[in-house]
């Protein structure tokens, strides 16, 4: 039986360490509210914007096809860009992410494509090294109150990666997010656009809309400028998802703890209580000797 | 086809919505020019400059106007849709800044740079200042 004092001493550390994860769900949960709310305002310009990327690219037809909305017949290499957070106490938000990812990176080699990384957050950068992926570049703090300025800055690296090495696509690894308590590891693609509006195509019945410039001036801006949200947008949500799921993760940890001092204080006054009873006895025993 | 008196106009950033309400008629700042919608607008896409975005609500004579510094407009069965990454009110226009940026840009282009690229952002940077500069 340990002694009391240890116990005593354990006791105390666990309810500094509850302090510690409730006051990290706290603020976690006011980083939530603001990420989720920006998730939210972000959805309806992204869903538009996407809408007139597809209605543009029909009405453009083939004249207007650029090398970042062709799809390429074969793939040999791939950029993938791998966004985690920076810190680790938000549960298997991070592990889940990788362990995909590393499915997928080892599914893609053994079709004989060679993968190159960019990593956004310091995890995915020490993942990256873990397991020997050619990474082109890392950056921290990807996560931290997202920016379009910043996203626009990401995403034009991208673009001119993907233009300038040959790339075959681009796709981006992050964790999708849900709800507060559901973020789903996700990968997808990001270049070349493909749009899913050909199969409204067939609405050939439909009047197409007037562009204006010419769709050849303005196809490559147009495209640029849906990265830029499909990035933007990215990093919305995995914000939103490491707050959620901090959040979870310290709930939990903080109620783990309280059931950590419950059994200790139970085994502590046990301890307690035992040693009374045993004087009592050496004493009752001691004036019966008398 | 929407109605024959207003149009339905949205006004999107990638952060947040500005505007979401019925008015009589937008102008928005085209690439080729300046247009106005006004109701039963065929369906058009167009690529927008640096300028001013203006438009009349239904239910005042006031029109309201917009900074934006480029994106895209779209006008889909009396929809107006406006999509801009950059998009201020009037009473959000930093005066100092825009008068800081025109100079900037101005001695930039006074500069002895032959950079094709930097003069072109030089006379966006200029173009920009001196839109938000003409709202004040």
């Amino acid at each position: 039986m340990p002694n009391l004092k240890d116990i005593k001493r354990r006791i105390g550390s666990v309810k500094n360490t509850q302090k510690i994860t409730h006051a990290m769900k706290l603020v976690s949960a006011a980083k939530f509210a603001r990420a989720n709310h920006a998730v939210v305002s972000a959805r309806p310009y992204g869903v538009a914007f996407e809408d007139m990327v597809g209605r543009v690219v029909v009405a453009a037809g083939e004249k207007a096809a650029t090398p970042l909305t062709t799809p390429r017949g074969s793939f040999k290499r791939t950029l993938l860009v791998i966004v985690s957070t920076d810190r680790g106490l938000c549960g298997g938000l991070n592990s889940n992410l990788f362990k995909m990812v590393n499915r997928d990176v080892r599914d893609m080699e053994q079709a004989g494509i060679k993968v190159d990384v960019i990593t956004w957050g310091r995890r995915a950068t020490s993942f990256a090294k873990k397991i020997k992926l050619t990474s082109l570049g890392e950056r921290e703090k990807a996560t931290d109150k997202p920016k379009y300025d910043g996203a626009k800055v990401l995403a034009k690296d991208l673009v001119d990666k993907f233009l300038a090495n040959n790339y075959d696509d681009v796709k981006i690894a992050f964790v999708e997010f849900k709800s507060a308590l559901s973020q789903v590891p996700t990968i997808k693609n990001l270049l070349p656009v493909v749009s899913t509006e050909k199969k409204n195509l067939a609405d050939a019945g439909q009047l197409q809309p007037v562009l204006e410039p010419e769709p050849t001036a303005f196809l490559g801006s147009i495209i640029r400028r849906q990265v830029e949200g499909v990035v933007f947008r990215t990093l919305l949500e995995a914000t939103a998802s490491e707050h959620g799921a901090r959040m979870t993760a310290m709930d939990s940890a903080t109620k783990n703890a309280k059931d950590v001092i419950r059994k200790l204080t139970l085994q502590y006054n046990r301890g307690r209580q035992a040693a009374i009873t045993k004087e009592l006895i050496e004493i009752t025993s001691g004036a019966d000797a008398l | 086809m929407g109605s024959t008196t207003e149009v339905s106009l949205e006004i999107l950033s990638p952060e947040k919505i500005l505007f979401r309400g019925a008015a009589k008629s937008v102008m928005m700042p085209g690439k080729l020019g300046y247009m106005t919608i006004l109701p039963g607008h065929t369906d058009l896409i167009a690529e927008l400059d640096v300028g001013i975005l203006e438009f009349l609500p239904v239910d005042s004579n006031q029109s309201q106007k917009y900074f934006v510094a480029g994106g895209f407009g779209e006008v889909k069965g009396g929809v107006v849709r406006v999509l801009v990454d950059v998009v201020e009110k009037i009473s959000d226009i930093n005066k100092d800044r825009a008068k800081s940026a025109e100079k900037r840009a101005l001695e930039r282009l006074e500069g002895k740079s032959n950079d094709e690229i930097d003069y072109a952002r030089a006379l966006v940077a200029l173009k920009r200042a001196q839109t938000r500069l003409s709202l004040i």
